[in-house]
């Protein structure tokens, strides 16, 4: 039963879901924050709803990369054509290459959410000065690109 | 190429020939207003009584612009392609525009006043009506005055309440209760009964859940529902009238625009007036032109009695910065500006950072379907729609980086990430055509990332290098020839033999000489010889920043991959059906709608991440920024242009 549950194609399917589920929180939470700081602005001042809604979008990339990772799992391991019989430590490897972007993928979509959502607060006052409030922003999200990196590399170069 | 020269311009002028002075200043577009606060000497404000027009100005602003969007939704519909009117602000006054534009715009007020007042009586009317169809069948007049001994009452109860019940409660006091309607909710009633038992019989029906109803209008029923539909006629049939009449006013926008544009243009000089310094006979204007314009600023002065001068900036000014690139460069100046504008006549580096921009841009997004899409809807959009400066730039830039898009695509071969080889495999029945064939003439960086990666940081080393070399350029302008020489070659010569150690064994003594370099030069500033070691030794550290600066470059690797894998899950999905109609159909439907989401997402994200390479990698090894940009007294032009 245990072993049923717990085999490798399992494993790296619980790989692909931590992947996209960690990354899919933090952004869901991220976008969340932003939207409910824009709408403040937005009852002043409707017009400004394009800026706002970049600066929405910036945490939401964190997401796509955690979608992204857990394509790659699932491709790999062939559940789109011929699945492949993977021993654990094989399914192992490919949980363990999806942590980076789940972990980073999540606090970090947290951490460029709050950075946007005080770059909302700047184009209320200076709706001018939107590229510095989404640089600002985007600093934020490096790391979960070289987190992306990471967890997309065991997986690229894995062959089954 | 550069940050434009500006020249200083002070100019002396009647204070009568003040307006026209201005106006025609304004038309020219060449000059900024820099009122000089401090040294007033003699001089003063000369125009005081300016508040009480300005504040006029505001008002009327506001009553032209509230007239234009109440107008909006009833006159011929503008499209994006519409382009500004022709407008001569002379002329204008002269041919009683003026005064005509001035009495729609009161007319659109009191029109808009009117229409929300029907709204609201129509709204009354509309309760009034339903209340009273209720009692349509109701024969006697609504308002019954009774007689000396009976009286009659109007009301309801719940419905449902029986009406023997009712009976049994009042009929001991001499009442009769008829039901008027019964529509299950409500129950309506007239009551009648004698005068003297009044109290009693309200009391009983009281009981009961009775409601006493009350109307204003004389007759029956009928005859005040007649009434009162002929009233929402003549509301209805003024609100058309309204509506009609806004609709040939709105025939008239062109003027009301003209008007806008007239009343800004007014506000806007009335300010620039509050600012001028003069004395009783004569202003001071003094501003900042750029150096190509003088000429034409010049020959505007010589119309006037004036005396003027151009002189250049003095130690200690701060002119204004206007950007001077060639046509394709110009569309990037916007990322610029939305960092910083360089300080005024330090390196301007628009044209090698749109260089690198596009470059960046391919390599990130590369891919034909993507590429060709941005070069069509930018460049279709810029030769349709004909779009305001501000917006052909936008649109222009993208193009360019959708050209290298196409370029990157070919070199990656990536077509809608791997539309071709997806097609193969499931709708033609190729088998492994996915997994084997490649139209990359490089290489395809999905299957060879470390390949792309290497590509990805070269492209990243050739930019900070560039970066570097501008730093080199700026100093020896400056004329700090050792500063140049001792932090800018040092770093390549280190950097070249980290490489070099790489590939040959030599390489190591030539990383050994850039140590060297960097370690007996970069303390040169520091007064003890101890010290001038310790901070040579400590300036080794600076490695690490740029290898982080270089690193950073990976993203073009990530985000890069995250267009294709997304493009290709898309085009997977898209295909499942295989080759059938249902199949076919499903493919269209997925592919547009998952292919125009990829898309959307990436031009963000990609356009996010290459202006952040410019800003911190590239404009942090050499940008001075600080400038503010050069905002000439201008008309308004939210309409209207210059004829």
């Amino acid at each position: 039963m245990f072993k049923e549950i717990f085999s490798g194609n399992n494993i790296a399917i619980i790989g692909a879901a931590v992947a996209a589920i960690f990354s899919g929180m933090g952004s869901a939470k991220g976008v969340g924050i932003v939207g409910q700081a824009s709408a403040g602005l937005l009852t002043e001042d409707p017009s400004k709803f394009g800026k706002a809604l970049l600066l929405q979008a910036l945490p939401g990339t964190q997401g796509i990369y955690g979608l992204i990772t857990a394509f790659l799992i699932i491709m790999k391991i062939g559940l789109f054509g011929e699945p492949a019989t993977l021993t654990v430590a094989q399914g192992g490897y490919f949980l363990m290459a999806s942590l980076p972007i789940a972990v980073v993928g999540y606090f970090s979509a947290i951490h460029q959410a709050k950075v946007a959502a005080a770059g909302i607060n700047l184009i209320a006052k200076r709706p001018d000065e939107v590229g510095k409030a989404i640089t600002a922003s985007a600093l934020v999200e490096t790391y979960a690109i070289f987190a992306l990196l990471v967890s997309l590399l065991p997986i690229l170069f894995y062959t089954v | 190429m550069s940050v434009s020269k500006m020249k200083k311009l002070t100019v002396l002028a009647h204070k009568r020939d003040t307006d026209a002075l201005l106006s025609r200043l304004m038309r020219l577009r060449a000059m900024e207003l820099r009122q000089e606060s401090e040294d007033q000497g003699e001089l003063s404000p000369v125009f005081t009584d300016l508040q009480g027009k300005r504040a006029e100005l505001e008002r009327k602003i506001q009553t032209a612009d509230s007239a234009l969007s109440a107008l909006r939704k009833y006159g011929k519909k503008k499209g994006l392609s519409s382009q500004p009117i022709q407008f001569d602000m002379d002329a204008f006054g002269k041919a009683g525009s003026h005064k005509r534009a001035e009495e729609y715009t009161a007319e659109v007020m009191a029109l808009g006043g009117e229409k929300s007042k029907c709204a609201g009586e129509l709204a009354a009317l509309q309760t009034k009506l339903s209340a009273l169809e209720a009692w349509a069948d109701y024969d006697l007049p609504l308002e019954c005055p009774g007689t000396d001994k009976a009286g009659i009452v109007l009301g309801s109860f719940p419905g449902g309440t029986p009406l023997s019940k009712i009976d049994e409660a009042v009929a001991q006091d001499g009442a009769y209760v008829e039901t008027v309607k019964d529509d299950g909710t409500t129950m309506l009633v007239s009551v009648t009964y004698l005068t003297a038992n009044e109290a009693e019989v309200m009391r009983g029906l009281a009981g009961l859940g009775f409601v006493k109803v009350t109307f204003e209008d004389k007759g029956t029923a009928k005859e005040a529902i007649a009434q009162t539909k002929g009233a929402v006629r003549r509301a209805e049939a003024r609100v058309e009238e309204i509506e009609k009449r806004l609709g040939e006013i709105a025939q008239d926008t062109d003027l009301l625009e003209c008007y806008y544009d007239l009343l800004v243009t007014e506000a806007r000089r009335a300010e620039a007036k509050m600012q001028l310094l003069g004395t009783e006979s004569c202003t001071v204007i003094c501003g900042w032109v750029p150096e190509d314009r003088q000429e034409r600023v010049e020959a505007l002065l010589s119309k006037f009695e004036c005396a003027f001068e151009m002189t250049d900036p003095d130690e200690g000014d701060e002119p204004p910065v206007l950007l001077k690139n060639n046509p394709i460069s110009r569309s990037f100046e916007w990322v610029m500006g939305m960092y910083a504008y360089p300080k005024y006549g330090t390196y301007d580096p628009t044209v090698i950072m749109s260089l690198f921009y596009v470059i960046i841009f391919g390599l990130m997004f590369a891919d034909v379907g993507y590429g060709a899409i941005l070069v069509v809807a930018c460049f279709g959009g810029i030769l349709l729609l004909n779009p305001r400066e501000g917006m052909r730039n936008f649109l222009a830039m993208f193009g360019y980086c959708g050209i290298f898009c196409i370029i990157g695509g070919i070199l990656f071969g990536a077509y809608f990430g791997n539309i071709p080889q997806a097609f193969m495999e499931n709708m033609m029945g190729i088998e492994g055509a996915t997994a084997n064939v490649n139209l990359a003439v490089i290489l395809d960086p999905i299957q060879n990332p470390m390949g792309f990666l290497i590509i990805s940081l070269g492209t990243g080393a050739v930019h900070m290098v560039a970066g570097m070399a501008v730093q080199f350029c700026v100093l020896c302008k400056k004329g700090q020839w050792v500063d140049a020489i001792c932090d800018i070659p040092t770093w390549w010569l280190f950097f070249a033999g980290l490489g070099l150690t790489f590939l040959f064994p030599w390489g190591k003594y030539v990383a050994i000489c850039g140590a060297l370099s960097l370690i007996v030069t970069q303390g040169r500033h520091e007064k003890s010889f101890i010290m001038k070691i310790f901070k040579g030794v400590g300036s080794l550290y600076g490695t690490i920043n740029y290898a982080a600066d270089l690193l950073s470059y990976s993203r073009i690797l990530a985000l890069g991959l995250a267009a294709s894998v997304i493009g290709q899950v898309v085009n997977t999905m898209s295909t499942m059906g295989g080759p059938s109609v249902v199949g076919f159909i499903m493919m269209v439907l997925i592919f547009t709608v998952g292919h125009l989401l990829n898309l959307a997402i990436n031009v963000l994200g990609t356009f996010v991440h290459t202006s952040r390479l410019q800003y911190i990698e590239f404009f942090g090894k050499f940008f001075e920024d600080g400038g503010v940009p050069f905002a000439p007294l201008k008309p308004s032009d939210k309409y209207t242009t210059d004829k």
